[in-house]
């Protein structure tokens, strides 16, 4: 597995989208400075968006992964350009790129803070690995791991994009899929129950503990 | 232009006991009147808005060669804020990216649904969960193009 040179995503990006090796970033703001022409880089910088997931304290001192409880764990709010969020000390936030992304199906993505940013003790992301084919903003899982507030200004850079080829056979063109299709805004996880889960490897419904059952049978 | 609304609404009657389609003109009849009245407020809508805001004739020549690409873009499920037409960039304006998306929400839908996994274009409820979707798509490219706008004016990014 190599990572692609900044001249291949430059020959990507000019592709027709209907072919399976063409690559989008849009919006792709002062394009010269994010594609590193004048450096030896071969990263794409992305920009941070402008919605935010911000977390609630639950209901229950805990969360439980679930189809419906994971969605009523955030409220979403917008920040314009040039307003800011602060993000209090060891708190996290789900955001998102500014940029849309399409990766070819013979390459795949790895985003990583910038570390300028990382310096600042902000980690934007822990799941960093990019699947051929995906498309859609990036979500970003921002936490703020310093002793100090921290602001986040969207539309400044935050991460880099590297585009790594697959190694042997290119992939035949497959339908889309996936659970988060072309996200614009970062989205709450999507869980399947966990007994729906573990059922399907054969533990019994039976001998599922829901939250606040008792451990062990009477 | 071909359009799936009158078929979605006769699968959504056959299926929905709350849905009520009611009309006591015979269907033949019905058709080459609701045509008849389309074509008459084509004709004085496309003079009235020629009227009220002239349309440069620079959009539509973009129009004509960009929907087309758009289109493909929403069926790939992509934003269309930048798009390839001929081996180069280009950013669509606002009135092409709209026109491109209602007209993708009217006739392509189906493509769209049909080349997602496990999805089925005849379900309803792919439908509205689609054209959703298509909404977000578009608001997200038109909210793209004000950048790139307001980047060439104030950036300094040379026009491609």
């Amino acid at each position: 597995m190599a990572v692609v040179h900044k001249a291949e995503i430059a020959r990507r990006l000019n592709l027709k989208v209907s072919d399976a090796q063409s690559l989008v970033i849009t919006p792709l703001l002062q394009e010269a400075a994010v594609m590193g022409v004048e450096s030896d880089t071969d990263a794409v910088d992305l920009r941070l968006g402008t919605y935010f997931l911000l977390p609630q304290v639950p209901p229950q001192p805990f969360f439980f992964p679930s189809r419906s409880f994971a969605k009523s764990t955030h409220f979403r709010v917008h920040v314009p350009l040039g307003s800011y969020l602060v993000v209090p000390a060891h708190q996290t936030v789900l955001g998102s790129t500014l940029e849309f992304l399409k990766l070819p199906s013979d390459l795949s993505g790895q985003i990583l803070t910038k570390s300028s940013i990382a310096r600042t003790f902000m980690v934007i992301e822990t799941a960093p690995w990019i699947h051929p084919c995906y498309r859609g903003s990036l979500t970003l899982e921002i936490a703020n791991v310093s002793n100090t507030p921290l602001l986040l200004y969207p539309g400044r850079l935050i991460g880099q994009l590297i585009l790594l080829e697959l190694s042997g056979k290119r992939r035949s063109k497959r339908k889309l899929s996936g659970s988060y299709l072309g996200p614009v805004y970062p989205e709450p996880p999507v869980f399947n129950d966990p007994e729906e889960d573990l059922a399907m490897i054969g533990v019994p419904k039976s001998d599922f503990k829901r939250p606040g059952a008792a451990w062990v049978k009477g | 232009m071909s359009t799936c609304y009158v078929k979605v609404l006769t699968v959504s009657e056959a299926r929905s006991s709350d849905l009520r389609i009611e009309t006591d003109i015979p269907q033949v009849v019905g058709d080459e009147r609701f045509l008849k009245c389309f074509w008459e407020l084509c004709s004085w809508l496309i003079d009235f808005v020629l009227e009220a805001k002239p349309v440069s004739t620079n959009v539509i020549d973009q129009y004509r060669t960009q929907s087309k690409v758009i289109s493909e873009y929403f069926r790939q499920a992509i934003v269309p804020s930048t798009i390839v037409v001929e081996g180069k960039r280009e950013h669509p304006s606002p009135v092409v990216l709209i026109n491109a998306a209602f007209r993708f929400y009217l006739e392509s839908i189906p493509g769209l649904i049909k080349n997602v996994n496990k999805e089925n274009p005849a379900s309803v409820e792919a439908r509205s969960r689609f054209a959703e979707r298509l909404e977000l798509w578009s608001l997200k490219a038109l909210e793209d193009c004000r950048l790139l706008e307001s980047e060439l004016q104030h950036g300094g990014r040379s026009q491609s």
